[in-house]
């Protein structure tokens, strides 16, 4: 399982990692991801693709797309739960969905028991739950319309970014897997006596779109969840545990509006209001945003919206069929009843207990306009006009952006070269580099020596054009050339900063040093790559002068 | 007619035209979306943009389900944001009336789809800052909203 680098979104320095990410060495430089992401947030450079971390929503469509495994998404280790004494597990209801029509909520809960946890939640309970909750809110707020779902993260990151206006209608209700969170670490911890400090909630999740940071628009999350296991990782040993299992206990509360909850529709039809809506997928979601920001739909009460595909059921790191995890949903709802036993009167307790409650608001994560100053993005956009009807409009991608607007677009905003489209050149656009000097990026470095890509693999089309070595900083301030990879063996993160600002290449460190996590952060966020290798400066030195730089 | 106040930073350049097709309920709407998103592009306050939306939106379905097509234009500059609608349609024999809240002559069919309010153009006025109609039996309506940044 791809989890290569195991830190959590928030990992404490304020900074904020992608929950995806592509792996420079398994990335083909092909266009599939590319014109997958309706966020358009993928640029192939140098042959490299990567993610755009401000645009991205972590819908996970890159991620389905690649045949080539290169695409990752960020999620806790399973060994993560062995940090904690008391570990929890908090799994996402669609976990049901992934062991066929013989194979009951309980017996699924009972593996989890047996792989370790001190605390099973019955997470079909707690969603059973949460959508009273959700109705008793807009009960009590009859100008909200209409209330929106806060449970898909993609989805309410997806409106800070692209509809602020409406992260007021977000409901602000804990979704489940952060209420159960809270639950175990205000309540459940205190009545068994247990250090809180050693409680470990881990939510166990068909996405990576629950790994958020602190600067993420959502930060419900935290500190409630201890990290996100993905179904993919523990499916293995939970079949595992399911092999002779004995049903002695009952953990298992739940009915099919819980079974059902995370299936696109299971909220809608849980949520007893009038005019309720669910609505699955990116481009389908954006399209119903659209209308609501445009004041249509003023009757709808409730907006259930998922980013994938028949809701969590499609999460891309399900390992069941989503139309077989269907079936067997719809099965078990038949066989369990849709009739929720939740007390009303505890809900609303909870409530007013302020169990539900936000720590802190969605906050809004806008896209940037062109120019911050109108007059300028006025004349970009005019820019982007004219340089647009000059492109050939057949949205091949080889340019590494998405499509031609977005490339005309990335020219103007000086994040792409014009001759970069292959069709501008034929009709007397800027010409090719002269022939007999071969421009080296930072992958081919990688490539032909060796080096591992600690971070920043955004920044691996970057073109090398000589090195310099040094462990003053100021040095390097003073005496680097712009281009140049840069060996050293400082390991912290002025150096990505320094980096920056001289716009080198990338960061070598040599001798075996791996870079500190703050480096790490800020290298993935600045797409500077830092590169490591056992190799000392003298002789890496001379191999870079073997490759003509 | 004049050609509205020039509003502080200059007078508004055309930037972009979009077709506006008849009888296209399944597309209606998505005209307004997009002068939205191009207005979001440009930095304009969320303030303008929803005022802009409802606007053009409402201007758009008149287009639609009255105007028999046309064309929306959208005009910039750092302080101001100009819409002209134009369509191919009869024309409003009666001004002062369709801009009556209340009065409408939409079909069953259009109120079933929840249209025909009569709410559209006084609902545009009160979203700009300045409005100016154009309309002649026969010769179709021109519609210019201005909308100035508070």
């Amino acid at each position: 399982m791809a989890h290569d680098n195991h830190q959590r979104g928030g990992n404490g320095n304020g900074q904020d990692l992608p929950t995806m990410w592509i792996d420079p060495q398994a990335c083909q430089g092909c266009v599939l991801c590319l014109k997958a992401c309706s966020a358009k947030a993928i640029r192939v450079r140098g042959g490299v693709a990567h993610i755009l971390p401000q645009a991205c929503v972590n819908c996970g469509d890159c991620f389905r797309a690649c045949p080539h495994m290169a695409v990752r998404c960020r999620t806790t280790p399973l060994e993560h739960m062995r940090r904690f004494q008391h570990p929890v597990a908090a799994a996402s209801p669609t976990l049901f969905s992934q062991f066929g029509y013989r194979t009951t909520p309980n017996q699924i809960l009972l593996a989890l028991e047996r792989l370790g946890f001190q605390q099973v939640m019955d997470m079909g309970w707690l969603c059973e739950m949460n959508s009273v909750a959700m109705e008793e809110y807009l009960l009590a707020h009859p100008e909200l319309r209409p209330g929106i779902s806060p449970s898909c993260p993609a989805v309410i990151r997806l409106i800070a970014m692209r509809f602020p206006s409406l992260l007021g209608n977000v409901l602000p209700i804990l979704p489940p897997r952060v209420f159960a969170g809270k639950v175990v670490k205000e309540r459940l911890a205190q009545s068994q006596g247990w250090d809180p400090r050693q409680v470990g909630v881990f939510h166990i999740a068909p996405c990576a779109a629950k790994m958020v940071g602190p600067h993420d628009p959502v930060v419900l999350d935290q500190p409630y969840v201890d990290g996100v296991f993905s179904f993919r990782e523990i499916y293995g040993p939970l079949l595992q545990a399911l092999q002779g299992l004995e049903e002695d206990h009952t953990l298992q509360k739940c009915s099919g509006a819980g079974i059902a909850w995370a299936m696109s529709g299971g909220q809608a039809a849980a949520v007893d209001v009038e005019h309720t809506l669910d609505v699955a997928g990116f481009d389908e979601v954006v399209r119903i945003l659209e209308m609501l920001e445009a004041g249509r739909l003023r009757d709808l009460r409730f907006l259930e919206a998922h980013i994938c595909p028949d809701g969590c059921l499609g999460g891309p790191l399900v390992v069941e069929n989503h139309y077989r995890a269907k079936s067997v949903t719809l099965r078990q709802m038949r066989r369990f009843g849709a009739m929720s036993r939740v007390n009303r009167a505890k809900i609303k307790q909870f409530m007013a207990d302020g169990l539900y409650d936000w720590r802190q608001e969605a906050s809004p994560r806008p896209l940037p306009p062109l120019d911050p100053d109108t007059s300028q993005a006025i004349a970009k956009m005019k820019a982007i006009q004219s340089l647009t009807a000059r492109l050939p409009g057949i949205e091949c991608g080889v340019c590494g952006s998405p499509d031609c607007q977005t490339f005309a677009e990335d020219v103007i905003l000086g994040r792409a070269s014009e001759d970069l489209c292959p069709f501008t050149y034929q009709r007397g656009g800027p010409q090719p580099a002269p022939a007999g000097r071969q421009t080296v990026t930072v992958k081919d470095l990688v490539d032909k020596l060796g080096l591992e890509v600690a971070a920043g693999a955004g920044g691996l089309g970057r073109e090398v054009k000589g090195g310099y070595i040094s462990d003053l900083l100021s040095d390097v301030m003073a005496n680097a050339q712009t281009g140049a990879v840069w060996l050293t063996i400082q390991a912290h993160q002025n150096v990505v900063a320094v980096a920056v600002l001289k716009e080198l290449a990338a960061v070598i460190l040599v001798g075996g040093r791996a870079p500190a996590e703050e480096t790490v952060a800020k290298a993935e966020q600045e797409a500077i790559p830092v590169l490591t290798t056992p190799q000392g400066a003298f002789d890496l030195a001379g191999r870079l002068h073997d490759l003509g730089l | 007619m004049s050609a509205g106040l020039a509003p502080e930073g200059g007078q508004p350049e055309f930037l972009r035209a979009f077709d506006i097709q008849a009888g296209d309920f399944a597309g209606a709407g998505n005209v307004s979306i997009a002068v939205k998103n191009l207005l979001k592009e440009l930095g304009f306050a969320p303030e303008v943009l929803r005022r802009a939306a409802i606007a053009a939106f409402e201007a758009e379905m008149n287009v639609v389900m009255y105007g028999g097509g046309g064309h929306m234009e959208v005009f910039i500059a750092p302080r101001a944001v100009r819409l002209v609608i134009s369509d191919h349609g009869p024309g409003i024999p009666d001004l002062d009336l369709a801009m009556q809240e209340g009065w409408s002559t939409a079909t069953p069919e259009m109120r079933e789809m929840g249209f025909g309010a009569g709410m559209g153009l006084p609902n545009i006025k009160r979203n700009s800052d300045q409005f100016q109609i154009t309309t002649a039996p026969g010769q179709g309506t021109r519609l210019q909203v201005d909308i100035f940044p508070r």
